[in-house]
């Protein structure tokens, strides 16, 4: 009988201790966010889905990592040369984001292209509070990140 | 001395701190699919650079990157139509084929990760297709001449992968390439 009073007595803080779990999503949520740019000198409308969490990987059609939080998707990055602009919040306290370009041909929805993991990013905006990131896709397909 | 009440506490701190490492998923699935491969039900080898639909100079030399490793042996083919609906186990490549390179001829220089496109004949890797054999279109010995035999135009490339029985197991998808 007194061991089914001790359960009694700390089932409430059993609860609290859950709902103060699922409150705060496991910790290490931060509010830094990531301004992205993105230059398209491609020849045809992409899409671009960023990703965060620790880490992120993109393996046939699955992201994997720990902490996952998909920030967006950009639609129809077209204009050459122009600063197609998004801004994504980091998840997690690893400044890392994956990048996945896809192309929009119409059909089928989106076919892979390629991605990069942007990890450490260390370009810090004091005005934006946020880190920066360019994407630049040349003609040739070939992506590069600084 | 370990208490009932003791040991509870023990457990539900367990069960707390499990519950902070388990409570987001691992996977998710990106609405960017892959593109499946050349030769249907193989496993997919991924092609790098150029990418699909990627452009390309026709006087600079550029290199075909992939990752082959997974493979006993493999081919990087290069193509001037896509291959046919019918022919996507690629029996039968004579009359598409230009060119390409194969780790089975050990004159060709295959390294799984990469195969250099040269203006200059001498210093590409890429041989010609001579028609001599359908199941190995690949010459042993004449590269691709440049200027002759890659025009302005748009062209196809995949890598595919062998077995030990010289069967496909494997194969990327197939590439676009534009030639200006």
């Amino acid at each position: 009988m007194n061991k089914l009073k001790s359960l009694i007595k700390i089932l409430p803080s059993f609860f609290l201790l859950l709902l103060l779990n699922s409150c705060f999503g496991g910790g290490g949520a931060s509010n830094s966010g990531v301004d992205v740019k993105f230059l398209n000198n491609f020849t045809i409308p992409l899409v671009v889905e960023i990703w965060t969490g620790i880490p992120v990987r993109y393996v046939n059609g699955e992201v994997r990592g720990d902490k996952l939080k998909n920030n967006l998707v950009l639609q129809n990055v077209t204009n050459i040369g122009a600063d197609n602009k998004a801004v994504v919040t980091i998840s997690d306290d690893t400044r890392s984001v994956l990048v996945i370009i896809g192309t929009d041909e119409g059909v089928n929805g989106y076919w892979y292209l390629t991605d990069e993991v942007i990890n450490n990013l260390d370009t810090y905006n004091n005005a934006t509070n946020n880190y920066m990131v360019t994407v630049e896709i040349d003609a040739s397909g070939s992506v590069t990140v600084y | 001395m370990l208490t009932f009440k003791n040991a509870l506490i023990l457990i539900l701190l367990f069960v707390f701190f499990w519950s902070c490492e388990s409570n987001e998923p691992g996977v998710e699935y990106s609405q960017i699919k892959p593109r499946p491969p050349l030769v249907p039900n193989s496993t997919t080898i991924r092609l790098k650079q150029p990418l699909h639909l990627g452009i390309v100079t026709r006087n600079t030399p550029f290199d075909f990157t992939f990752n082959s490793r997974a493979v006993h042996h493999a081919s990087l083919l290069i193509f001037t139509a896509e291959p046919s609906a019918n022919n996507r186990g690629l029996k039968d490549v004579t009359g598409i084929c230009l060119g390409g390179a194969t780790s089975m001829i050990s004159s060709h220089a295959w390294d799984n990760t990469s195969l250099h496109w040269d203006a200059t004949a001498g210093l590409s890797d890429v041989y010609v297709c001579d028609g001599a054999n359908r199941l190995e279109p690949l010459s042993t010995s004449t590269k691709v001449a440049f200027d002759v035999s890659l025009t302005a135009g748009t062209y196809y490339w995949a890598v595919l992968g062998y077995n030990k029985y010289y069967k496909i197991t494997h194969s990327s998808a197939l590439y676009t390439l534009t030639v200006n």
